[in-house]
């Protein structure tokens, strides 16, 4: 390594420094970005401090000025108004109706429900502490066993962040420049493949140990019906996005636009035969939240780009990535270990901003493992092209950074529904969410062994 | 919420776009067309950039913010206030910087004519509008400068 790949060294230490000392994210990578270029224009003179300076008088409206980057705060803006919208009580109250014959049908209602309310959230954390409003007085109330209840809600929280349409597949899919659409097409079997996996552990659970969950009460057919129709609108907004984005009516922004107008229309029309419904006190509410969040993403990706020219400058993405590529040491060893550093670090940093952080260092090495950008998917070390590693890569390292949020002992889920339940300890949430876990690194290992998991459908759909 | 209020225009002005779109498509089987929204993208690129900049001083207010807290929450309280002080020096000197460098780079993009790419409106009327907001956001970063006791007086109150 030179002095520039050095001082892009100590940069990357004083960033892990000032986020260790509570600074914000954004900011630390901003401070990290400046005070490096400005060491690097003295270990390197050629490159100028002054000329790279000037680049800010245009950098943060191009930044935030970025039709690419609209798509955002509408998915944020959609997920609030789902909340205040009573979405999640509906989707909890259809999923139930759907399972309620089964022992242990209101916690996999809850998974259900989570699975959706993500779906229209994308945020892993709102999802959980959303669905614990609404469904773990429910399950406390039935006498489910607190372990199972918490844990479910832990782990059914973790789907916000991949069920598209998600921010952090949107954000990923800039970081990488991938197409937006392939990634939400990509993401929906690994998402179902969850789903599916967290239904079977509570049925398993259930049936290993009948005392975990009360019988279920039947619901008569007009209930039971009724219950269902509450499932319609969610159907709906997913059904605009996913088959809208699909089928090539709309791209992302429209897409988000829609989902939105939907939810706004839904809210509104709430009030006829709900006792929830959008007032324009949760709409400003909503927009505040919307305001809250999005500012924070915002930050988030100029000082991203800030941080990142520093380390394009320094050439230290590049030295690293030729590290590790002459290391000799096997790729998919190598792959095995940055999701394992994902997971470490999903524990205690937000999944956007590890994103951009990361994925940024660990997307070039992946590449150059692979045999290059434009090799072939038969001359290939993982047997695809760039663009299908990229959507491969992407998911699996969502799902990773997924299991980092129930990971022990310091997942964000877990404490997240811990404040709903003061009472419970936090190893019984841990223990709870233990099977979970299991099934979570289960279905890594299946993406990992079969990446057409994550490839089928954007090939299928794109033709 | 002038943000929001913003956010709110691009879903309706996508709602009227999309029924152009589905009605255009009506038309043609009739041998006709019905124009969409023209510059559909640049009026979002440039709302979306006034909309996002105005959010930034509202995050900063209500500490929105992601930080990772791993230790200082157990380190002795005066370490915490020291640390939270030099945060909040740190981003008003980098919004300053911002700022100036915004207000720099608006009198640049007037100066040479800079147009949105279809309809062809200046762009520099939208910047000076993300000046107030960075100004505003200048504000929030001093505001967080001062004792807890005035800070909570002013703004601390939870808008919900």
């Amino acid at each position: 390594m030179g002095e520039r790949e050095l001082v892009g060294l100590a940069g990357l230490l004083l960033l892990f420094i000032l986020i260790g000392l509570r600074i914000p994210v954004a900011l630390s990578m901003l401070v990290a970005g400046i005070l490096g270029s400005f060491a690097l224009s003295i270990a390197a003179p050629f490159l100028k401090f002054g000329p790279y300076i000037l680049q800010f008088k245009s950098s943060l409206w191009n930044n935030i000025a970025n039709y690419d980057l609209s798509v955002v705060p509408l998915f944020i803006l959609m997920g609030f108004l789902a909340a205040e919208s009573g979405l999640s009580r509906d989707l909890f109250a259809g999923f139930s109706a759907l399972f309620g014959r089964i022992r242990g049908g209101v916690a996999m209602a809850a998974v259900g429900a989570c699975a959706g309310f993500g779906a229209v959230s994308g945020s892993s954390i709102a999802t959980a502490s959303t669905m614990s409003r609404v469904s773990l007085p429910e399950l406390r109330k039935l006498k489910y066993e607190d372990g199972l209840a918490t844990g479910t809600l832990a782990a059914g929280g973790t789907l916000g962040i991949l069920i598209p349409p998600s921010v952090a597949l949107v954000i990923y899919a800039i970081v990488v420049e991938a197409s937006i659409v392939e990634m939400f097409q990509a993401a929906i079997l690994p998402g179902l493949l969850a789903v599916i996996g967290f239904i079977a552990v509570i049925w398993f659970r259930v049936r290993l140990n009948p005392g975990l969950a009360p019988e279920p009460e039947v619901l008569s057919y007009l209930e039971r019906k009724q219950a269902l129709w509450r499932l319609v609108p969610v159907l709906l907004i997913f059904g605009t996005i996913i088959a809208g984005l699909g089928m090539g009516l709309f791209t992302p922004t429209p897409a988000a636009a829609m989902g939105v107008l939907v939810i706004l229309i839904f809210g509104c029309l709430s009030r006829f035969f709900s006792r929830t419904y959008l007032t324009v006190h949760k709409l400003k509410r909503s927009i505040l939240s919307t305001a809250k969040t999005a500012g924070m993403i915002y930050f988030i990706l100029f000082a991203a780009d800030v941080l990142k020219g520093f380390f394009s400058r320094s050439g230290l993405p590049v030295a690293l990535t030729d590290l590790v590529a002459n290391s000799g040491f096997d790729p998919y060893l190598i792959l095995a270990l940055m999701l394992l550093l994902l997971i470490i670090l999903g524990c205690f940093m937000e999944s956007l901003s590890m994103i951009l952080v990361v994925i940024p260092f660990f997307w070039p090495t992946l590449i150059e493992l692979n045999g290059g950008d434009y090799i072939t998917a038969a001359d290939a070390v993982f047997g695809m092209t760039a663009d299908q590693l990229k959507i491969w890569f992407g998911v699996l390292a969502l799902v990773v950074v997924e299991l980092g949020l129930i990971t022990p002992p310091v997942g964000l889920n877990v404490f997240v529904i811990k404040s709903f339940v003061p009472d419970t300890p936090i190893s019984k949430i841990f223990r709870g969410v233990m099977p979970f876990f299991a099934v979570e690194l289960f279905r890594v290992g299946l993406l990992l062994l079969f990446p057409a998991l994550c490839l089928l459908l954007p090939t299928y759909l794109s033709g | 919420m002038f943000g929001g209020i913003l956010l709110l225009g691009i879903v309706f002005l996508t709602g009227i776009n999309v029924l152009g779109f589905g009605l255009d498509r009506v038309f043609r089987l009739f041998g006709s067309s019905f124009p969409g929204v023209s510059g559909y993208e640049d009026i979002v690129t440039v709302s979306i950039g006034v909309a996002a900049l105005s959010m930034l001083p509202y995050c900063q207010l209500k500490d929105g913010n992601v930080a990772v807290d791993l230790f200082i929450s157990r380190a002795p309280l005066w370490m915490q206030k020291f640390i939270d002080r030099i945060t909040a020096i740190l981003m008003i000197l980098m919004v300053a910087f911002l700022l100036r460098m915004l207000v720099d780079g608006t009198l640049e993009v007037k100066a040479d004519g800079d147009l949105t790419q279809v309809l062809g409106i200046p762009v520099w009327p939208f910047m000076c509008i993300s000046i107030i907001s960075c100004l505003l956001w200048l504000l929030a970063s001093l505001l967080k400068l001062f004792p807890s006791k005035i800070y909570e007086q002013h703004v601390g109150r939870d808008d919900g």
